[in-house]
């Protein structure tokens, strides 16, 4: 009986519901509007790993990371041998060089999977997408075919299109100094990037990206992690300016000694 | 005298209305990509005291006047200084308002910040600090300065970035600020305001539809007063409140007019009216979407302008 009950509930969750179910916008298309989180730990590390201690000199429980399956397709990400060399140093001094940690605007597709919330906002030939995190967004364009980014960014440049219930966005012209998560997992400037939406069910959105980059990958891969809609009725993003909180960090050292020093 | 004016606005408004854009459901559209960049200044300066408004040779000469002191920053800068932005940076309205307006400031009709005398005294002196310093620590130079904020508002307040996209929901519409990639995400549902206790940089909006005219009212302000910023009338504060109201007149525009309201810094609400077109050739600025205005992760002055300071004091002990 027990048995049934958890193999009805693995039926519904496991399944995207009815396409004619699916919330739908004044154009027909799924409606992604709302707000929305990952809840893996794919921001710690996008790669399966246990839990670690760290970064700092006497870490405490809230410094280390949580376990986690890993988002990445097959398990492992295809680098060029230097590159995982690369990643590994990344890790070491992931306290000192993870741009994210500077406020910086943390690209596509990490902005996606941090554990902060994002909004989507859905029309007819754009959508756009608010990050909490450092006050980023996107502004994913439906309705510029060719238009060449006019200079790269460090959350690249969207055009977007449905292929069915799916929105396709293709990213491009990023900059090659963001991370893909807090472990140093790394791209360069030649990424690109094709991140695929899904709305499996009115509260569950899949994300999925391909990324290509032939600097430092052997091959293209992919991720795959839900995003969760906040249901709260009265939800909204709230400020994380964070620049007001990394400045002591980031120049303190430039400050005058205080007279009393 | 404001009457006049809004009998006349209204009477544009309402002949216009029928060639507006709608959205699916029926109100207003007002997507797109808007500036408000103009030459015509927030307060009405003192030279002009006395005049209504512009003739269409005055518009002109004061645009020949800009254009030669943009020119002149193309030139090296004097000895010993490191220059500024030139026009390859600087992307300022370079057009007066074609209605003749002296200022953007339409209410009190003096058009100037109706301060208190004691918030006009420290406004006085935080914008004599601005640029001279000073600089003992990052918190001494200005918010914008620090990649962090201008305060809220679509008023031309810089010689760049002054753009903005709307999107538009049923419950929702969103103003993405070019400048300092600040977005405004503003419900349109109805829903309570947030406590004050979790003040927001940009206040805490919310709209509503008034006929064919979307007021947005911002209250709930943080609390950023101990931060420098260079126009103090914009400092994030309790008891600030902005209200804003965009008509869209027709296809390229829509009538843009906010108050400010703050009773601890001005002795009457005032008005400003700057008007928002998508043709930004007309006012002379680059045309074409927004860009990515990666303030912070560029931020190269901010820690050379305290390297500066920490060389100049340097010298300064070596020399006594």
């Amino acid at each position: 009986m027990n048995r049934l009950i958890l193999f009805i509930c693995a039926c519904l969750i496991g399944n995207a519901v009815d396409a004619a179910e699916l919330p739908r916008d004044a154009w027909g298309k799924p409606d992604m509007n709302g707000i929305w989180q990952a809840q893996s730990s794919a921001h710690l590390n996008i790669e399966p790993h246990p839990a670690y201690a760290g970064p700092g000199d006497k870490p405490d429980a809230f410094a280390a990371a949580r376990g986690g399956l890993g988002i990445v397709k097959g398990g492992m990400i295809p680098y060029q041998p230097a590159a995982r060399e690369q990643q590994r140093k990344n890790f070491e001094s992931r306290e000192q060089l993870d741009p994210a940690r500077q406020c910086f605007m943390p690209g596509v597709p990490r902005a996606n999977y941090m554990p902060y919330p994002l909004q989507v906002v859905q029309t007819v030939d754009h959508v756009f997408i608010a990050y909490e995190f450092a006050q980023a967004s996107r502004t994913i364009y439906l309705d510029k075919e060719g238009f060449d980014a006019p200079v790269d960014t460090w959350m690249g440049h969207s055009l977007g299109r449905w292929e069915g219930d799916t929105l396709v966005v293709d990213v491009t012209a990023q900059v090659g100094d963001t991370w893909l998560d807090r472990a140093g997992n790394h791209h360069s400037a030649a990424l690109v990037v094709e991140e695929r939406y899904t709305l499996e069910t009115p509260h569950h959105l899949r994300y999925e990206a391909t990324l290509t980059d032939p600097a430092v990958y052997t091959k293209p891969w992919s991720v795959s992690v839900l995003l969760y809609k906040n249901m709260d009725a009265n939800a909204q993003l709230l400020d994380f300016k964070c620049v007001e909180f990394v400045e002591e960090r980031m120049y303190g050292h430039l400050s005058k000694e205080s007279e009393d020093e | 005298m404001n009457k006049l004016l809004g009998l006349v606005l209204g009477l544009t408004v309402s002949s216009a209305m029928a060639e507006a854009p709608r959205t699916p459901w029926g109100t207003p559209d007002l997507q797109g990509i808007w500036t408000t960049a103009t030459l015509t200044p927030l307060e009405r300066p003192d030279a002009l005291a006395d005049k209504e408004s512009l003739t269409e040779e005055e518009r002109a000469a004061l645009e020949t006047q800009a254009e030669a002191r943009w020119q002149a920053m193309e030139e090296a800068p004097p000895p010993g200084s490191v220059g500024g932005y030139n026009r390859e940076w600087l992307d300022p309205g370079m057009k007066a308002l074609s209605d003749g307006r002296v200022a953007l400031i339409v209410d009190p009709p003096d058009g100037r910040i109706p301060w208190r005398p004691e918030a006009k005294a420290a406004s006085d002196a935080q914008r004599a600090r601005y640029g001279v310093g000073p600089f003992d620590t990052y918190a001494d130079l200005d918010t914008g300065e620090r990649c962090l904020s201008d305060g809220v508002t679509m008023a031309p307040l810089q010689p760049y970035n002054m753009n903005f996209q709307i999107f538009q929901t049923e419950d929702h519409l969103v103003i993405n600020h070019e400048m300092y990639h600040e977005y405004r995400i503003i419900p349109l549902d109805g829903r309570p305001s947030i406590p004050q206790a979790v003040g927001q940089w940009l206040g805490d909006a919310r709209g509503r539809w008034d006929d064919d005219t979307l007021v947005i009212e911002s209250g709930g302000f943080a609390d950023k007063r101990d931060y420098y910023w260079a126009w103090p009338w914009r400092a994030a504060r309790p008891g600030l409140k902005i209200t804003e109201r965009l008509t869209r007149i027709d296809e390229t525009t829509i009538d843009y007019v906010f108050t400010v309201e703050d009773s601890a810094s001005f002795t009457q609400p005032w008005t400003v009216s700057a008007p928002m077109t998508t043709d930004q050739a007309s006012r002379g600025v680059t045309a074409g979407p927004l860009f990515e205005y990666a303030c912070h992760e560029g931020n190269y002055a901010l820690p050379n302008v305290l390297r500066g300071a920490r060389l100049a004091e340097e010298l300064a002990a070596q020399g006594d």
